[in-house]
């Protein structure tokens, strides 16, 4: 490898660093996050806090009543049949202004529980991960596939850049000065975690292949009938549709179709059941089966005819669909497996922490050669990037559980109280850059022990008693907030001697 | 016996990683506070290592299946090598006992 090789990589890995290592930082951050939507939702969602179901309900009778009632007049409403991780039977459907709703039913009781006011975890965090909340012309895709093509780049350039890969492999001495010791931070969880920042990260790029490479399916179904996109949706995914008729039918039973799935799928459970053109004679019933067994998300599905309960059409996946839904279902983790979704949760926080302090490095290398505007804006958007976003995803939790139930618009306020937080941060490290880092960090202590504390006053359910329950998903989401707590005060306390360390070094400088 | 093998596994993959660690000379140093490595101890590590860390895979495979287990193994592995390098920075003495084992060995 040639010393011109490395400089000229050296350059690239600065560059798509700093410029895009904060948009990295939150697309990590919402990525770990989402992990464990499921648990924050059980966390966010108090009335979702059932035990896990002992057989499989009958949506005949708990379900198809009260998506008749709510639904009414909808296009088409979906059943999430209850799990581990989902206690409670999720109906969605979209209502008359066009909102998309989600509603728990008790699998044991059939009672229709009250509604959340919350998106939670899985309609917040996880859309944040893949798309920014940002809708406008696929703005967030972009975005985010953007960054995930810098962070192949970054990853490939910093291997390259790395002069002492393996002579430094186990090396860490947090006892050395700033950016000596935040550079070990930056290869550690780099070099150490790269097999998993490497696939995680190209696989993501894979799941949204059609967005990023349309011309993929666009030149093998040049003029299909109906476009290219649904000729290649239908071949892939087995998207199946016919229109309304107009005229009034009666649904079959959902019960009996889901006993032919089974029967079909060799007894693998079905996952959530979709009833599109509800009480029209031409309604049709699409079943998937569970992803939770195995590695691959399959795509296999059946449909069937919504008034007889014929079988219409079957779909499995074909070879090609079959290594991206192995590809997707390696950066989903929607399998039942606790460790591998603990390991993944802790990889991708390690992934937080080299995008952080490789973003912490060159701050402090950088200080050393005193302080420009670039380097001042870097910094803002670094510390509010960092610390920031983790206060806005904690205010997030505080709204969630400080909001009255009865607040109209409950769901969207919690939205606004995340981002409202979110400009202050940023707002907070553009003004306060040298006690940015400290205050937020012991911000983030507090606010995680307020959202314990909040979440037992209003639930009544302390970490202890949630154990006690068996509300792993509870317990978990308090230990961790815990945990979190007791590293942002470590962090305040050890933060305050190298910033000042730092700043000294720059008014030394400047002196 | 199904826990006992993944945690066998995770303790072949931080052994492995270990051992690698003794074959490098600057850790070499600081654990065994001998100055040199010899050459045929160092390859010995190092075979010893990449054994340990195919066992550690080997065991994921064996106890969750190939799909899982190779994941799994890899994730591990990572887990492993940052433990090892933690271990190395703050408790350097835990490896210490692996070393002198070793080198008394040798002489």
């Amino acid at each position: 490898m040639t010393a011109r090789l490395r400089q000229a990589m050296a350059g690239l890995h600065t560059w798509a660093g700093v410029c895009l290592g904060t948009l990295l930082f939150i697309i990590f951050w919402m990525g770990s996050l989402s992990v464990f939507d499921r648990e924050i939702d059980r966390w966010m969602m108090p009335a979702t806090r059932l035990p896990a179901p002992a057989a499989t309900p009958s949506l005949d009778a708990t379900v198809v009543p009260v998506a008749e009632r709510l639904a009414a007049g909808a296009a088409m409403w979906t059943v999430v049949l209850p799990g581990a991780r989902v206690p409670a039977i999720e109906l969605r459907y979209t209502d008359g202004q066009g909102q998309p709703v989600r509603r728990h039913i008790d699998p044991a009781s059939g009672r229709l529980l009250p509604e959340a006011g919350s998106v939670g975890a899985s309609g917040f965090f996880f859309p944040f991960h893949f798309r920014l909340h940002l809708r406008f012309a696929d703005l967030g895709y972009w975005l985010v596939g953007a960054a995930g093509m810098a962070m192949l780049v970054l990853l490939v350039s910093g291997v390259i850049v790395h002069r002492r890969i393996f002579s430094d492999f186990f090396t860490f001495r947090p006892t050395r000065a700033l950016p000596r010791a935040v550079l070990d931070v930056h290869n550690l969880s780099g070099v150490l975690v790269l097999p998993f920042h490497f696939v995680i990260t190209l696989s993501g790029l894979i799941i949204f292949f059609a967005i990023y490479f349309p011309a993929a399916y666009q030149v093998a179904y040049t003029g299909a009938a109906g476009g290219a996109r649904a000729a290649f949706d239908q071949a892939a995914f087995g998207s199946w549709q016919r229109p309304a008729s107009g005229r009034p039918g009666e649904l079959a039973s959902l019960d009996a179709m889901l006993a032919t799935a089974r029967a079909l799928w060799q007894g693998r459970e079905a996952y959530q059941v979709r009833v599109r053109h509800p009480g029209d004679a031409a309604a049709y019933v699409e079943i998937r089966r569970s992803v939770a067994d195995d590695i691959p998300m399959n795509i296999d599905r059946l449909i069937f005819d919504g008034t007889s309960g014929r079988l219409l059409h079957r779909h499995g996946a074909r070879p090609v669909m079959a290594v991206q839904r192995f590809i997707a279902g390696l950066h989903f983790i929607q399998f039942r497996h606790g460790l591998l979704r603990g390991l993944y949760f802790v990889a991708g926080l390690a992934g937080c922490m080299m995008i952080g302090s490789g973003l912490l490095f060159w701050l402090a290398a950088r200080r050393r050669r005193g302080a420009g505007a670039g380097m001042r804006l870097v910094e803002a958007l670094t510390v509010g990037g960092m610390t920031g976003t983790m206060i806005a995803t904690l205010a997030f939790l505080l709204a969630n559980r400080l909001l009255p139930a009865e607040l109209a618009g409950r769901a969207g306020v919690e939205m606004q109280v995340f981002f409202g937080v979110w400009v202050l941060g940023f707002c907070h490290a553009a003004l306060r850059p040298h006690e940015a880092w400290r205050a937020q960090s012991r911000m983030i202590g507090l606010a995680a022990v307020a959202a314990v504390v909040l979440n037992t006053l209003t639930t009544g359910l302390h970490p202890l008693a949630a154990v006690a329950a068996g509300q792993w998903a509870v317990a978990g989401v308090d230990g961790v907030l815990l945990l979190s707590a007791g590293l942002a005060g470590w962090a305040a306390r050890h933060g305050r001697r190298s910033s000042t360390a730092a700043h000294a070094a720059v008014d030394g400088g400047h002196g | 016996m199904a826990e006992g093998a993944l945690l066998a596994a995770c303790l072949a993959a931080y052994g492995g990683f270990g051992l690698l660690a003794l074959s490098m000379s600057r850790h070499w140093r600081d654990l065994a506070g001998s100055r040199v490595l010899p050459v045929g101890r160092r390859r010995g590590l190092r075979w010893a290592g990449a054994l340990a860390l195919a066992t550690s895979i080997a065991l994921a495979v064996w106890r969750e299946g190939a799909g899982f287990g190779s994941v799994l193994g890899v994730m591990q592995l990572s887990g492993a090598a940052v433990a090892v390098a933690l271990t190395l920075s703050a408790r350097p003495r835990w490896l210490c006992a692996l070393a002198a084992g070793l080198a008394g060995r040798g002489h």
